[in-house]
């Protein structure tokens, strides 16, 4: 029971760091272009995401004429159910997750692919061209990303010699893979760009000509599932990279509690998340999948191979 | 086993407790709607044009091949993960084979463009 309570707990502390990070993107963005941001509501605007919630709960949730009710009604679920289910084996702390297995990071990798079917059932089932235009293109553009994504994750496997997210980043404790890895680090950063859907990769969304892609359809809490599923995935992809990369909860000097470590280095990566969004222009299609296929995955298939042998020589 | 279990436990409450969540905010959403509708509240969105046609429209066809593209290339990292394990204890000579494989895959990734099926322009 106390087990059950505390897991209610890490939900509601998730939801809410999740609704903070949209705020601190619009006050980052604000910064980027010299004005202040959302101020209003509450001391430095701290109330917004509250205000934006309540605004949404008191919103009309309607079933678009032509759309297949029941998948119209299931995928936001679905969306909001499997970006919630990747924190489970994310560590808090040295060595603890709510769910400590030996294949963690696999387990990720493998809820973090099945969110295409969130986006692909929501554009399908809402029988509107613009959504289902953008859940086309997400699907394809998450799918691309997702061969180079478990590509470079074998590479740290093999450096680790471990799936165990708590076992990579212990195996850092002499270098941080980062900088071994460092061409495969920003690999996988931007990779990550692409399957969070962010910019310069938010094709699916393109606001210019699809309106808002996938989740066009969508009002009122349904809407805002979806929004919470794409900021919560952006910071347990944030978290995934600093436990791969920036040996997550290793502290680099002090006294300081190591979960504060972890949540330092994956604060930095959401800025740089937030960053790329304010200064980075929209790629176009054909490039986003010309660098999926044709530049990350050649690199990673070549350089595969001379890793292996280089640590079967060094073993 | 058991704390292997009890792992798998946790799990699984904190997977009841997200769907739980979730199919409650989808359902607050469903019982507060007014249910008030007229047509134009209904129809899909089309900035304001009346929709024409059906959205289930035919869609290009290379987004169909890069998932199956996918698939393909999927199951191949699928294939390669045990290597990570395997490496450590391998043989000179299953060491060629998993280099025979990854040249298999390099080659298959060449011919796909040199089909132009990678090609989005």
């Amino acid at each position: 029971m106390k087990s059950v309570i505390l897991q209610i707990f890490f939900v509601l502390c998730l939801l809410i760091a999740t609704a903070y990070l949209t705020l601190a993107e619009r006050k980052i963005l604000g910064a980027v272009q010299l004005r202040r941001g959302p101020q209003v509501v509450g001391i430095f605007g701290l109330l917004q995401p509250l205000a934006d919630g309540l605004k949404l709960l008191f919103k009309e949730f309607i079933f678009p004429r032509n759309a297949n009710k029941f998948l119209f009604f299931i995928s936001p679920v679905i969306s909001f159910f499997l970006s919630l289910l990747t924190w489970v084996v994310l560590p808090v702390a040295p060595s603890i997750a709510i769910g400590d297995i030996k294949y963690s990071t696999l387990f990720l990798l493998a809820v973090s692919s099945l969110n295409v079917y969130g986006i692909v059932l929501a554009g399908w089932s809402s029988n509107s061209k613009y959504a289902l235009l953008g859940a086309v293109r997400a699907a394809a553009q998450m799918v691309s990303y997702e061969v180079s994504l478990g590509l470079i994750l074998l590479f740290i496997f093999i450096a680790a010699s471990s799936m165990n997210l708590c076992e990579i980043i212990n195996a850092q404790k002499s270098v941080w893979f980062i900088i071994p890895f460092f061409p495969l680090a920003i690999m996988f950063f931007i990779a990550i760009l692409a399957e969070t859907n962010r910019t310069p990769f938010d094709l699916p969304e393109a606001e210019a000509e699809l309106v808002a892609g996938y989740n066009v359809e969508y009002s009122a809490l349904a809407f805002a599932l979806f929004f919470l599923a794409e900021y919560s995935s952006m910071i347990s992809m944030s978290i995934l990279f600093s436990c791969l990369f920036l040996g997550g909860t290793l502290p680099l000097f002090g006294s300081l509690p190591s979960a504060m470590w972890l949540a330092g280095k994956t604060i930095c990566i959401l800025f740089l998340f937030i960053l790329t969004r304010a200064t980075l222009p929209r790629y176009r299609y054909d490039q986003l999948m010309q660098i999926g296929w044709q530049i990350f995955l050649p690199i990673v298939l070549f350089a595969l191979p001379i890793f292996c042998a280089f640590i079967k020589l060094s073993l | 086993m058991s704390i292997i279990l009890a792992e798998y436990k946790m799990m699984l409450i904190f997977a009841v407790i997200a769907l739980a969540l979730a199919l409650a905010l989808v359902s607050i959403a469903v019982i507060l709607s007014t249910g008030e509708v007229y047509p134009e509240k209904l129809s899909a969105y089309e900035c304001g044009f009346n929709p024409f046609g059906d959205a289930r429209q035919e869609f290009d066809v290379r987004f169909y091949t890069t998932a199956i593209l996918f698939v393909i290339f999927d199951v191949e990292v699928a294939l390669l993960l045990p290597l990570s394990d395997f490496l450590r204890i391998a043989l000179p000579c299953d060491f060629i084979s998993v280099f025979g494989f990854i040249t298999l895959l390099f080659i298959a990734l060449w011919y796909e463009m040199y089909c132009d099926t990678l090609n989005w322009e």
